[in-house]
């Protein structure tokens, strides 16, 4: 077994993926406008935001698959661009990869030792069983679910100290979706555990989903694309407290929300709930019992979704302040 | 998903719940309690959220970690958490019990005599 | 450099059959038709065939033109298809050209031997006793091993490097590019060819004295030529 290569070169500046204003034009369309974020190594990220907002766009960005118009990417301290070491310690299977038509699923396997040392051909022996890709098949002629399997299995067999991973649920059913987040974690916790014992950093993960609330016990840190900024990063407790719901006769909520920013509203008969941002206090949180007004905190699903439904109205996209990153 | 209590941290919640197996005497004093890894595969959740409950766990005495062991319920954890709970007890399901019958129109000597009739 | 360039030759030869095993096979099947065409011109005007008629197989080309075509989709199939699997698992755009070029280089090679293997073939059997000429012809030095390895090594190369170039520009920029690129390709070829014809006075001479080796020399610029089109285009292809 060689070296593994997912340690960090020697004399790296900051470890992680930072983003600096970046861009990405596609002709005169701006998919992403300013998009600024660190990533911390050895988390699970989760990268959600309505469809089209550019979650693929900002991976493909990143990984160097498509070119940036503007902004700054460093990969552990290092541009990535053409560069062979950073490049090497990442893997990003599309959804919809291409994959050369006359491989199948064993000639796929046998080619990824070559470009990733630390690939383990166990993990991507047993991912093969329990998804039941079929080995002799054709790339071609997989199904959706296959393809979806035989990406995830890829991505995480690779041992890549970078793996992204674009919407990976595509196609599968539920079970198949268990396996995929019990494998995730496995092979999580095995790069934890090499990296304890000073073998290798740890692997960091981003998965673009839409099946938030699903996933979103499996995600350490969230980044909330929408108008092509990165509107919120935090952690995944932090983030849910950044808004509430309320719901109560309309004047009663709108009063609530003087003051506030109203994310999003949806009325049935005089009844009207809305997602507001912010936290309440203990008092507020009497005020409003008070007022006959009842709060519920909301998940991460309908938290994205009034982001998404915000930027909808075309209002500048605010930043959410969380305890952790407060707006500058 | 369902698993948890809505919009209440999960670390929190998984910390409540190892608390009450120790109290039932599920977990006894002295024992292992499941590793990070161990909670984080069987409850399908992030590793970190798993430490972060049994972090929470260590803060509250209830349990300790041992070098290169792993967790370990601490002697007289059951009495402090039993001790703990009998404190809360008032604040966490008293209160709001008087205050619902209070909101049924009930009054507290209807409420007291609803408690004897569980003897 | 060849540490990460030698991922994507992996990636190439990962397709052992289409690309070892097709480019032979292409060479029997031309060697066949050779063959036939030969059988069936015998059969118009007679067995063995005359002098006059070897002499005009031996003076055309060949079945050797036919080469490219199979050649070059091997080349539009590693530019396209390897390309997204090699970014995908964090290749540089630069390692891939790299080690794709190498295994056209292989490929070529292994062509060029076949073909003089072919050649070898022939001339032990008469001519496939028919006296077909299809591999000793003028074109590749009429039985000159050396130069028939030459210009079906660097034919082969052109092919699949044209093939490849054009290939990831349609991938990458759309069919109306790609047009434009042939249309470009089609003038510069005129324009050489052109300019050819006119110093054909001072050059005229120097080809008849080189032989078939003036096809490999030609056949190597047009390999650097398209080699760094494959180069620029893969550079700006998005994945």
């Amino acid at each position: 077994m060689t070296t593994p290569t997912a340690a960090l070169p020697a004399g790296a500046a900051l470890p992680g993926i930072t983003l600096r204003g970046l861009t990405k034009n596609y002709g005169a369309t701006e998919v992403l406008t300013d998009v600024t974020a660190t990533l911390t190594p050895g988390r699970i990220y989760g990268l959600l935001g309505a469809n089209g907002t550019g979650k693929t766009t900002l991976l493909a960005c990143i990984a160097g698959h498509t070119f940036r118009t503007g902004g700054e990417i460093l990969i552990d301290g290092q541009d990535p661009r053409e560069h062979a070491p950073t490049l090497a310690r990442l893997c990003f299977v599309h959804e919809d990869q291409a994959y050369n038509d006359a491989f199948s699923v064993a000639d796929i396997l046998a080619v990824m030792p070559a470009f990733h040392p630390d690939w383990d051909p166990d993990t991507a022996t047993r991912l093969v069983r329990r998804f039941r890709i079929p080995r002799r098949t054709r790339s071609r002629k997989l199904s959706r679910g296959q393809r979806s399997a035989l990406a995830i299995t890829l991505a995480l067999a690779s041992g890549a100290a970078y793996t992204f991973l674009d919407e990976p649920y595509l196609g599968l059913d539920a079970t198949a979706r268990g396996i995929f987040y019990d494998e995730l974690l496995a092979a999580y916790a095995a790069s934890h555990e090499q990296a304890a014992s000073g073998a290798s950093a740890p692997r960091t993960f981003v998965m673009s989903t839409h099946l938030i609330d699903e996933a979103a016990e499996l995600i350490e840190e969230v980044l909330v694309l929408e108008g092509g900024r990165i509107v919120l990063q935090a952690d995944v407790d932090d983030a849910r407290r950044t808004a509430f719901l309320a719901r109560g006769f309309e004047a009663d909520v709108l009063a609530l929300a003087v003051g506030r920013e109203v994310l999003s509203t949806r009325r049935l008969g005089g009844i009207l709930t809305a997602t507001i941002r912010g936290d309440l206090s203990v008092d507020d949180r009497r005020c409003a019992t008070e007022a006959r007004v009842s709060i519920e905190p909301t998940t991460l699903q309908e938290l994205v979704a009034a982001i998404g439904q915000h930027g909808e109205s075309d209002q500048p996209a605010p930043h959410y302040a969380t305890e952790s990153s407060p707006v500058q | 998903m369902s698993d948890w209590t809505d919009g209440r941290p999960i670390f929190m919640d998984l910390a409540d719940r190892i608390a009450a197996d120790i109290l039932s005497g599920l977990i006894p004093e002295e024992t292992q309690v499941p590793s990070t890894n161990e909670l984080a595969a069987h409850y399908r959740i992030n590793p970190a959220t798993a430490g972060k409950a049994l972090n929470r766990l260590v803060d509250q005495g209830i349990v300790y970690k041992r070098r290169g062991l792993g967790m370990f319920v601490a002697a007289g954890a059951p009495e402090a958490l039993r001790a703990e709970r009998r404190d809360a007890f008032s604040e966490q399901f008293v209160r709001p019990f008087v205050d619902e019958g209070r909101r049924l129109g009930l009054s507290i000597d209807e409420i007291v005599a609803l408690v004897t009739k569980e003897r | 450099m060849i540490t990460y360039s030698r991922r994507s030759l992996r990636l190439y030869l990962a397709n052992r059959q289409d690309v070892l095993a097709v480019p032979l096979y292409t060479l029997g099947a031309l060697v066949l038709l050779s063959v036939l065409v030969s059988i069936v011109i015998g059969i118009a005007t007679g067995f063995p065939l005359s002098v006059s008629v070897q002499d005009g197989f031996r003076a055309s080309s060949g079945t050797i033109w036919a080469l490219p075509g199979f050649l070059a989709t091997v080349g539009i199939m590693a530019a396209t298809r390897n390309f997204a699997m090699a970014l995908a698992f964090g290749s540089t755009r630069r390692h891939f050209w790299l080690g794709t070029m190498a295994g056209f280089v292989l490929t070529a090679a292994v062509t060029g031997v076949g073909a003089v293997v072919a050649l070898g073939l022939e001339r032990l059997t008469g001519h496939w006793f028919v006296g077909a000429y299809a591999l000793d012809v003028a074109a590749l030095g009429n039985g000159n091993v050396a130069q028939t390895f030459g210009v079906v090594f660097v034919v082969a190369l052109v092919a699949m490097t044209a093939g490849a170039m054009f290939g990831t520009v349609y991938r990458a920029f759309g069919a109306k590019t790609t047009a434009l690129l042939g249309v470009a390709c089609v003038v510069l070829l005129f324009v050489a060819i052109a300019v050819i014809v006119g110093k054909w006075g001072s050059l005229g001479p120097l080809v008849d004295g080189w032989g078939a080796w003036a096809g490999v020399a030609v056949g190597a610029v047009l390999i650097v030529v398209t080699a760094a089109g494959s180069y620029a285009a893969c550079q700006r292809a998005s994945v």
